[in-house]
């Protein structure tokens, strides 16, 4: 059984915000399987559910070293399956271990290592409405906004997903097909 | 027994085993360098758990090649210095159990060196032993990282900026993904660079936001997500529910690459030199593998020029990973005495 709940995010700050919300109701080994194209806000995510489990070090780009981990209310695994097959060996490798050691899992681009995630996870997904525009400084404009698609499979997530209040910037989809 | 100034340095943090003698600090007697590439290729990148165990099958073969080319004994090192952090740790461990053990058979000192640091004294090295290169602003660029520092002495380097996001490196890799180009990308992206137009398209430069309502100077840092989303939408004809179309049917993919190459390097640049006015320091210091890209090193270099500014960079062989730069450092850590015993232990950050 899953729950599902089609939002719509009206700027990266409310993309964030929405992460921190849920970072404040994650619970030990929940797992945010994150999906969405380049440029739809997987990092602004990443850096709100950040800010929800109480991490004060900066969130930067874990392609690197596959996963970083932040210290927290609970400890962030952030991993990023962008270089698919270097993210599977690694996972394949012991490093699916940190998906419940207790603290907080996010992955980005999860569609391309779903084996190696658990059965319950939320997934989020994040969609383009249209064509933003990219400033001189290169600050991206506020634009149509993103869909933001939230899946809770498993009764915890279940749990997580019904307690979410939504965060001003992000309202509900009116269009359920989007 | 006059005591020699010979150090071996050993590396191992990443993907490249590598091994050197280096006399003195500057002097470089041997150095040696096992590349993993190949096995990581297929993988588009490093795997920890490959990398751990190629550099344990290599690491004995490529000290004794720095040792046997330098013409040294082990015997008549002043010191073994080693990368302890940061790194993968798995890799980290081989070089520093190595380095343990060569100090503990020999009596040797142990020299435990920043990754970063090391780093950043290759750009040093350049200037030889006579001038001193601090204080000085220091960009360190590659595909983990994107920072600005301030450099006080050879193992002394304060952050002042980082990046919101992606590290430059890992910003030509992604482009040079969405161009159809191999990994790593800095060396693949600049090479179809050289056939186009760097001037085609304007990419943004990214500049931090001036903090509202503060008449303090804009604050310094990096980001290349936005940039790496404009490139996107750019290939995808400004339409962002496009799909993106395959390599072969982008058109202008040179032109791409150099306006993409372009921003990246404009955004360096300029906070680089930012940085150094606001330090009020003469000199930048550029290390990492993203300083071997020339389009930075020539902009790099005219824009300090104009700034009355020198920008320093390491030879091309030492931007990338290597143990000279390790065995190097170890000269004035060993002087100073900064120094570990047997129970150094290696740290991924």
């Amino acid at each position: 059984m899953a729950a599902e709940l089609s939002l719509v995010s009206h700027s990266v700050e409310a993309t964030e915000a929405l992460a921190e919300a849920l970072g404040r109701l994650a619970v030990p080994d929940t797992v945010f399987a994150l999906d969405g194209d380049l440029g739809t806000g997987k990092t602004a995510f990443t850096r709100g559910l950040a800010r929800g489990l109480d991490v004060t070090e900066p969130v930067s780009s874990p392609t690197y070293t596959l996963m970083h981990s932040y210290p927290g209310r609970l400890e962030l695994y952030h991993f990023d399956a962008w270089m698919e097959g270097r993210e599977a060996a690694f996972l394949d490798g012991g490093g699916a271990e940190w998906l419940h050691a207790g603290g907080v899992a996010v992955v980005e681009w999860a569609s391309r290592v779903l084996a190696w995630l658990p059965e319950q996870r939320l997934e989020v997904e994040l969609l383009h409405r249209g064509t933003p525009t990219v400033d001189e400084d290169g600050n991206v404009a506020p634009d149509a906004g993103r869909t933001v698609v939230l899946r809770a499979l498993g009764a915890g997530p279940e749990r997580l997903l019904a307690g979410l209040q939504l965060p001003a910037g992000i309202s509900m989809n009116p269009k359920e097909s989007s | 027994m006059s005591r020699s100034d010979l150090i071996l340095g050993i590396e191992s943090s990443c993907d490249e085993t590598a091994a050197a003698v280096v006399a003195g600090g500057f002097e470089v007697r041997s150095s040696v360098v096992h590349s993993q590439a190949d096995e990581h290729a297929r993988y588009g990148g490093v795997v920890p758990e490959i990398a751990g165990r190629s550099h344990l099958r290599e690491v004995h073969r490529v000290v004794e090649q720095a040792l046997d080319e330098a013409g040294v004994l082990p015997s008549e090192l002043a010191g073994v210095a080693v990368t302890t952090r940061p790194g993968l740790i798995g890799s980290l461990l081989v070089g520093v159990s190595v380095a343990k053990s060569i100090a503990f058979r020999w009596s040797l000192p142990l020299i435990p060196v920043h990754h970063i640091h090391a780093h950043v004294w290759a750009a040093t090295m350049e200037l030889g032993p006579k001038t001193s290169p601090f204080p000085a602003v220091a960009l360190v660029v590659s595909g983990g990282h994107t920072n600005l520092y301030r450099s006080l002495a050879p193992d002394q380097l304060e952050p002042i900026a980082g990046t919101l996001d992606d590290a430059a490196g890992e910003a030509f890799d992604k482009v040079a993904w969405m161009l159809g180009l191999g990994y790593p990308g800095g060396p693949s992206v600049a090479a179809l660079a050289e056939e186009g137009d760097p001037s085609a398209f304007r990419f943004p430069r990214y500049r931090p936001k001036p903090t509202p309502g503060n008449a303090a100077p804009r604050p310094l840092g990096f980001s290349f997500s936005g940039l790496k989303t404009a490139v996107l939408y750019h290939i995808r004809g400004q339409d962002a529910l496009a799909p993106t179309p395959p390599p072969d049917e982008i058109r202008d993919r040179a032109d791409v690459a150099a306006s993409f190459q372009e921003a990246v390097v404009d955004a360096l640049v300029s906070q680089t030199i930012e940085a150094a006015h606001r330090e009020g320091v003469e000199r930048v210091l550029v290390a990492g593998g993203v300083a071997c890209n020339l389009r930075l090193r020539s902009k790099l270099t005219d824009a300090a020029e104009a700034a009355g500014l020198i920008a320093t960079f390491p030879s091309p062989a030492f931007c990338t990973d290597n143990a000279v730069m390790i065995a190097g450092l170890g000269h004035p850590l060993l002087g100073a005495g900064k120094l570990a015993d047997l129970s150094l232990d290696a740290a991924p950050r």
